[in-house]
């Protein structure tokens, strides 16, 4: 087990700039593996209202749509979110959340929008839909007028065949444990181990 | 015809099949069949067939009512139920709510009722959408059309600000977290209590003619209670409230309609009770997070009553169990449930983290068939539901 100072803190970020497509159900996995754990856990919502307050992990994102621009507008105007982030907390972005996380996303018009910049991603509009398990951590896909699901997480599908696994557009870490996981060792990690000393230029 | 023969074949009551091929024929024949008649439309995300049902129960006091019973609500069911009530001069249909403004175009409705509108992930167009377009076809509208809109749902109330007369209902809002951001600004509401506002545009709370207070209706013409309505769950109460509202429009008193509306025992099947070797089973159908919070809301307050969930693994609702994590399961926290049916897996995964023990079982009506005798509330995804509509005997 992981020794921990204080509740771990995980803030779901404006869920009401996205599409709900249960994300917040991420939150929930997450508090109740890490209590399973012994981890004391302290979960929070922030709405549009509220500025972001501090948190060892951030979960954002849902299905992409018009409102995303508002919520890399409000992510960016948060200076703790930043901190946090630079200090070495956990985002786990999904669909417009790792959108807005990169340099530049497209909105649902195709118009272009500057992200965050904290991932070295561009994300663009597709024109096809992605069938049958996804394994790579990434976006989500619309066509030209429909909003069609297409998730990011190992083990899930939506193409034929697709039906006896997990559907993809349950939470994400309600289907791969392995991300949990991950989300909270990058949490814990600044917590537990002195972070690595910076390389200064004249550092012998 | 094809009606006939689609329901020989076993596809269906043979509704939509009839329509179908009414409008490949004659794409002007719902304009046709509407015509000279007074037609009420219902539209929302959630309860729209319950108040059609109501509504078409009450406008019936006044004489014959088209309704599209059972839910066909594009053009092809409205197609169908219009030409098997021909001599009705009045109908009471519910719509779609991608199709409001082509239906709304097509039949020139002397009423709208507009109920509330929220995210459902397995559609294919968001509720955003669906807002705007709304939107578009209430500044479309005849002047001599009417909107009953619930004044409660900042979305509805956004999207009504177009129509030329507008009869405002305090609906309440099953599901707010849709309503948090202004439509028309994007910027976030002000809510205060049920009241909400927007610094930005300034849209706020109409103030509503027609409410509902300790289960009694109130509006301009009097108050009737909605105690004698026999469908269980806090949003019939709000099903009855638009439906009164909507029949005064049609020289319904409150107390006729709340009569007629006392009559029904279930819609298309919700709410039926069924008896299975002494386990009384009434069918829940739920497809998003309203319609999941309202289910599980229900639940709550029905300690008595053994719980099981059953989702099938195909169609849209099954593909997509995510809703049931906006649902506030923890309600349930200490009960016991079962789950049957390919999805059971992921909703066991959704009531472990809420705290409710849960026993999967092979299939949902073993999981039906393991409860004690008494009272059991089984909750279905749309194709489940069908199932056992069909399997079940009343």
């Amino acid at each position: 087990m992981i020794a921990c100072d204080g509740p771990l803190l995980i803030v779901s970020a404006y869920p009401d700039l996205t599409l709900p497509q249960a994300d917040d159900g991420n939150v929930l996995v997450l508090a109740h593996r890490a209590r399973l754990r012994g981890i004391d856990v302290e979960a929070r919502t922030a709405h549009c209202r509220d500025a972001l307050p501090p948190a060892d992990i951030y979960v954002t994102g849902g299905l992409e749509d018009e409102d995303q621009g508002e919520l890399a507008r409000w992510l960016a105007s948060s200076a703790e979110f930043r901190r946090a982030v630079e200090a070495g907390a956990a985002v786990l972005g999904v669909n417009s959340g790792y959108q807005v996380l990169g340099e530049r996303f497209a909105l649902p018009d195709g118009s272009l929008r500057d992200g965050l910049g904290l991932l070295d991603v561009r994300t663009h509009r597709g024109h096809t839909w992605i069938d049958g398990p996804v394994v790579t951590v990434t976006s989500y896909i619309g066509n030209t007028g429909a909003y069609k699901p297409f998730d990011s997480y190992v083990l899930g599908g939506n193409g034929p065949g697709a039906d006896a696994i997990p559907a993809l557009s349950n939470p994400l870490l309600a289907a791969c444990g392995a991300l949990v996981l991950l989300s909270a060792w990058v949490a814990l990690r600044r917590r537990t181990v002195r972070p690595p000393r910076r390389l200064k230029e004249n550092d012998e | 015809m094809a009606r006939g023969l689609s329901r020989k074949l076993g596809k269906g009551s043979g509704g939509v099949i009839g329509g179908n091929v009414a409008l490949r024929l004659h794409p002007g024949v719902l304009k046709a069949l509407a015509a000279g008649r007074e037609v009420a439309l219902v539209s929302a995300t959630n309860g729209k067939s319950t108040t059609t049902q109501f509504l078409a129960a009450a406008m019936a006091s006044k004489g014959p009512t088209a309704h599209n019973r059972g839910g066909s609500n594009m053009a092809n069911g409205l197609v169908a139920a219009l030409d098997a009530a021909r001599e009705a001069p009045r109908a009471a249909l519910e719509v779609d709510e991608a199709y409001l403004g082509p239906i709304t175009a097509a039949v020139a409705p002397r009423s709208i009722t507009l109920m509330n509108l929220s995210h459902e992930f397995t559609r294919g167009v968001s509720y955003k959408r669906e807002a705007r377009h709304w939107r578009e076809t209430m500044g479309r509208l005849d002047p001599g059309c009417t909107v009953v809109a619930n004044a409660d749902d900042p979305v509805v109330a956004w999207t009504v600000q177009p129509a030329p007369n507008v009869v405002w209902v305090a609906g309440g809002l099953l599901w707010k977290e849709d309503a948090l951001v202004c439509r028309g600004c994007l910027r976030p509401l002000v809510w205060e209590a049920d009241d909400y506002r927007c610094d930005g545009c300034g849209l706020a709370r109409p103030e509503p003619t027609w409410r509902l207070a300790s289960g009694v209706i109130h509006g301009p013409r009097g108050s009737v209670a909605t105690d004698a309505i026999r469908l269980p769950g806090r949003a019939n109460p709000v099903n009855a409230l638009f439906a009164v509202a909507t029949a005064a429009l049609y020289g319904v008193e409150p107390a006729a309609a709340m009569t007629a509306i006392a009559g029904i025992r279930d819609v298309d099947g919700r709410y039926r009770v069924y008896d299975v070797g002494g386990r009384l089973v009434q069918l829940h159908m739920v497809k998003n997070s309203a319609s999941w919070s309202e289910s599980v809301e229900l639940f709550a307050s029905d300690r008595q009553a053994a719980l099981v969930f059953a989702v099938d693994g195909f169609g849209l609702t099954g593909r997509d169990t995510a809703t049931i994590w906006d649902a506030p399961v923890e309600l349930l926290a200490g009960r016991r449930a079962l789950a049957g049916g390919e999805r059971r897996n992921d909703i066991a995964a959704r009531l472990e983290v809420a705290g409710v023990e849960t026993v999967i079982a092979a299939d949902y009506l073993e999981a039906i068939r393991a409860c004690p005798p008494g009272p059991v509330h089984v909750v279905c995804n749309y194709s489940a539901f069908n199932y056992l509509k069909r399997v079940l005997v009343p």
